[in-house]
């Protein structure tokens, strides 16, 4: 009796368990192969060469800090200081499509999987501090052999160089009230001290940089941390990514720096459109203070986000949202990311100086950057059912 | 009409076996101290009551505020510790009121934590309080003899019911829509990024998944309520009811839902279900509960109060109907209607911030204000939208900028649609105020049929 009572839930599991099982013994998901070779576009057509080649061109700085430093020692030294900067403006140039590529090592441990901060110790804005960076010239602090193991990321990186190479006045940027001007110890310095120092400092950071860059590419190669293989191979076992989806999430998340840094802290914030912002506009809150590059950063964004979108042309989120029938996105994202760059290189002169003097247009590129964003924001993160971390903190129903 | 009053007071108030709400009382307190406990080895107390700058709130309620990180940690251990004292029956009806009312407070806090099954949680807690379910198998009745009664009165079992009725039907209600039926969305977009999911990831990837999981899905809903209460599907029924709550707890992060309604939906078997269950365990002949004592008439005002609490449940989630548009789209009588996992929508909020003294015009990221996961929430749904407005009009006059107006460009794409805009962008958001009277400044939504699903090509 109770047998034949049980028999139709009996009958039901094992039948839909069946149907379940049935799947199991098939050859591999297609879809989470998509997912896996997109990862492995990303990992090897986007974040290898662009690590590579920012490890090549700050080989290419630590060679120009060497000669100036070297050179500045006698007398100054203008060709190897536009050397050097040029060296730096090359360097800057690659790691600005590199901070679309926070992910794994460069990334931030508590929200990337295999997170260290690496991208920090190369460029920390907007943690800077050129004050920070005055008191350790004088200070000297830089000729300590621990001091890049104990010191802030805002007195080294891409950032601190900038300043250490591009602002070659006698001016620091410290209050009156700080003991490196209220003490004299500043105004101590004779004008070659000061220029010796700073080139020596920069060769200092150039070095450090040089290092920081070869370690984060040997975190991604495969003879060193092969973090690329790890991400190529999200979901599978080895891989430190519970799923495909899991890491092309944070892939998405890496994405974000287009909203929350190049639209709203790069361009707003300056142009006065952010209330961070307390005057009419903040010229000198862009991004790019010293060597006045800001604009061409900007552009260097979105064509970091461009590449990481396609997959360097090669396998990317354009061809999953086809394969996800949505061609007509995939068509508008790279549109408005080719508009975004249209806007900004719309902007005459640097950026500082439009944002007063063209704040027509300056507001023309936040709208083009913005249209992108809502984009992304939308149906592309519906589509590919796309979640930031962050966003995980909670259940749903 | 008053004899028939008077018959279903005598009805309602008839002795039944309590054994199962007793039962429904012991895994309903013990999956929510488990609940409970796994929140806060999640570390979600710090995202959602200590990271946040800003709380949308509950109309009434703006007042109630979070403790802070050890305090809110203190609070979600003491919950735990009465949901285990609902479970055991020790001081039970003080448990339990203590217990529903903390939980509630939690979810006062921050509008963007609202789930429907913390909304049950709160209704059944709140059940709880008057149902006497503490007169067996109890610490409370060990201890006080006097309490000791093998029966309830029939109106508890079936005020359980219905409540875990409400919730199915209206869920199969919900998903009564073309996106749902006739484009499987959007079931089709979450599917598709849990192909990786171990053992039946492959068949996830099947197209037609989505049509035969929607369907499925609609289907239960609607119909397991009367398959539970018929007695010859029952136990089939009670199968399809962990088979689908194990498969939603597998696809989604939902939570305790399916462990919720896994229990919830035991009240629909016999009152005697745990004796006979245990008669068959033990090998030994059932020992049915003497029912003989005398009926007590359920109260007038006891009726009257039974007849509100299921008329307001039956209403509030029907409210949508009052307002035009799509409630998926306008969202404005959503919440509290059991509308569970029925859209995926996606946002893009921008606020245009305008000095009515200068003129000068700002733009504002609500990221300014919130963490990712509020403005994920926040950003399709317009009260929220409107909410965050006036928050921002005060903070912009508490920085000296003065009287401003404020306007929401509100990117929204539901199901996987191309974005449309959801709120009026020349609407001063700073005139409106939330309520329940429609919102003229939410746009129509949109017209075109969802994301399709299924691959198209192999790029």
């Amino acid at each position: 009796m109770s047998r034949s009572r049980l028999s139709p839930v009996a009958r039901g599991l094992l039948l839909l368990a069946a149907l379940g099982l049935c799947a199991c013994p098939k050859a591999k998901d297609p879809d989470d192969d998509f997912r896996r070779q997109l990862l492995a576009s990303v990992a090897n057509n986007v974040v290898l060469p662009t690590y590579s080649e920012f490890s090549s061109r700050t080989a290419a700085l630590k060679t120009a800090t060497a000669a100036l430093a070297t050179a500045t020692v006698a007398a100054e030294a203008p060709t190897e200081l536009a050397a050097a900067q040029a060296a730096w403006g090359a360097a800057m140039g690659t790691w600005q499509r590199a901070e679309l590529l926070q992910l794994g090592p460069a990334g931030a441990p508590a929200v990337m999987t295999g997170g260290e901060s690496r991208r920090d110790k190369i460029y920390s804005w907007p943690t800077v501090s050129p004050c920070r960076v005055d008191q350790e010239l004088v200070a000297q602090g830089y000729l300590a052999p621990t001091f890049f193991e104990t010191a802030l990321v805002n007195v080294y990186g891409l950032d601190a160089l900038e300043y250490l190479l591009f602002h070659t006045g006698p001016e620091n940027q410290c209050p009156g009230t700080d003991p490196l001007n209220a003490g004299g110890s500043w105004a101590a310095l004779t004008a070659d001290q000061l220029r010796i120092r700073r080139a020596a400092y920069a060769d200092a950071v150039a070095g450090q940089l040089q290092r920081d860059a070869d370690a984060l590419l040997a975190a991604w190669s495969p003879t060193g941390g092969n973090f690329a293989q790890k991400l190529a191979t999200a979901g599978t076992q080895g891989s430190p990514f519970g799923t495909a989806q899991e890491a092309l999430d944070q892939v998405f998340a890496a994405m974000f720096y287009v909203d929350l840094t190049v639209k709203d802290a790069k361009l707003a914030v300056p142009a006065g459109l952010n209330i961070a912002c307390t005057g009419t506009t903040c010229p000198q809150s862009v991004e790019s203070r010293w060597a006045h590059r800001s604009r061409e950063q900007l552009v260097e964004n979105l064509q970091g986000f461009r590449v990481l979108f396609t997959g360097a042309d090669q396998k990317g989120f354009d061809d999953f949202l086809i394969r996800r029938n949505a061609p007509e996105l995939s068509t508008q994202i790279l549109q408005a990311a080719d508009a975004a760059v249209v806007a900004l290189e719309a902007i005459p002169g640097t950026l500082e100086v439009a944002v007063d003097a063209n704040p027509a247009q300056v507001a023309a590129a936040y709208d083009a950057v913005k249209a992108l964003t809502d984009l992304v924001k939308t149906q592309f993160v519906t589509v590919l059912n796309l979640r930031v971390p962050q966003e995980g903190a909670a259940d749903n129903d | 009409m008053t004899d028939r009053l008077g018959q279903l007071r005598t009805w309602l108030g008839r002795p039944v076996d309590g054994a199962s709400l007793v039962a429904f009382r012991v895994l309903f307190g013990s999956v929510l101290a488990l609940g409970l406990v796994r929140f806060l080895l999640t570390g979600w107390i710090r995202p959602q009551y200590v990271e946040p700058g800003f709380f949308f709130k509950y109309p009434l309620f703006d007042w109630v505020r979070p403790w802070s990180e050890s305090g809110m940690y203190l609070h979600y251990g003491v919950l735990a510790l009465l949901a285990l004292c609902v479970a055991a029956g020790a001081g039970y009806r003080v448990a339990a009121l203590l217990f529903t009312l903390g939980f509630a407070w939690v979810q006062l806090i921050d509008v963007t934590n609202y789930l429907n099954h913390y909304y049950l949680v709160v209704l059944l807690g709140t059940l709880l309080v008057f149902l006497p379910l503490n007169q067996l198998a109890s610490v409370d009745a060990w201890l006080r003899p006097s309490l000791r009664r093998a029966t309830v009165p029939a109106w508890a079992l079936y005020l359980l019911r219905f409540q875990v009725a409400v919730v199915y039907v209206n869920a199969g209600r919900a998903k009564l829509s073309a996106d749902w039926l006739l484009h499987a969305q959007p079931l089709g977009i979450w599917m598709n990024a849990r192909t990786g999911t171990p053992l039946i990831g492959n068949l996830l990837a099947e197209p037609w998944i989505p049509y035969v999981m929607s369907w499925s899905g609609f289907l239960f809903d609607t119909l397991i309520v009367v398959f539970l209460s018929w007695r010859r599907t029952r136990l089939f029924a009670y199968g399809l009811v962990v088979l689908f709550h194990s498969l939603t707890h597998v696809f989604f992060d939902i939570g305790l839902f399916p462990f919720l309604m896994t229990v919830g939906a035991l009240v629909f078997f016999p009152p005697d279900w745990p004796r006979t269950l245990w008669a068959r365990l033990t090998r030994r002949p059932a020992s049915p509960v003497e029912v003989s004592s005398p009926p007590s008439r359920l109260p007038a005002w006891g009726l009257g109060a039974i007849a509100a609490f299921c008329l307001v449940q039956l209403l509030l989630p029907l409210r949508h109907l009052a307002y035009d548009g799509n409630v998926l789209w306008t969202e404005q009588g959503m919440r509290w209607s059991w509308k569970v996992m029925v859209r995926e929508k996606n946002g893009s909020v921008t606020y245009q911030v305008r000095s009515r003294d200068s003129g000068r015009v700002w733009r504002v990221n609500p990221a300014q204000y919130l963490t990712l996961r509020q403005m994920n929430e926040m950003s399709g749904q317009p009260d929220l939208i409107l909410q965050l407005a006036h928050h921002i009009a005060q903070d912009f006059q508490t920085r000296g900028v003065g009287p401003v107006e404020v306007r929401a460009e509100a990117w929204v794409s539901l199901n996987g649609r191309p974005p449309r805009l959801l709120i009026d962008p020349d609407f001063d958001l700073t005139s409106a105020l939330d309520g329940v009277l429609p919102a003229e400044w939410i746009l129509p939504g949109p017209d075109s049929p969802p994301l399709a699903v299924g691959r198209r090509t192999q790029p």
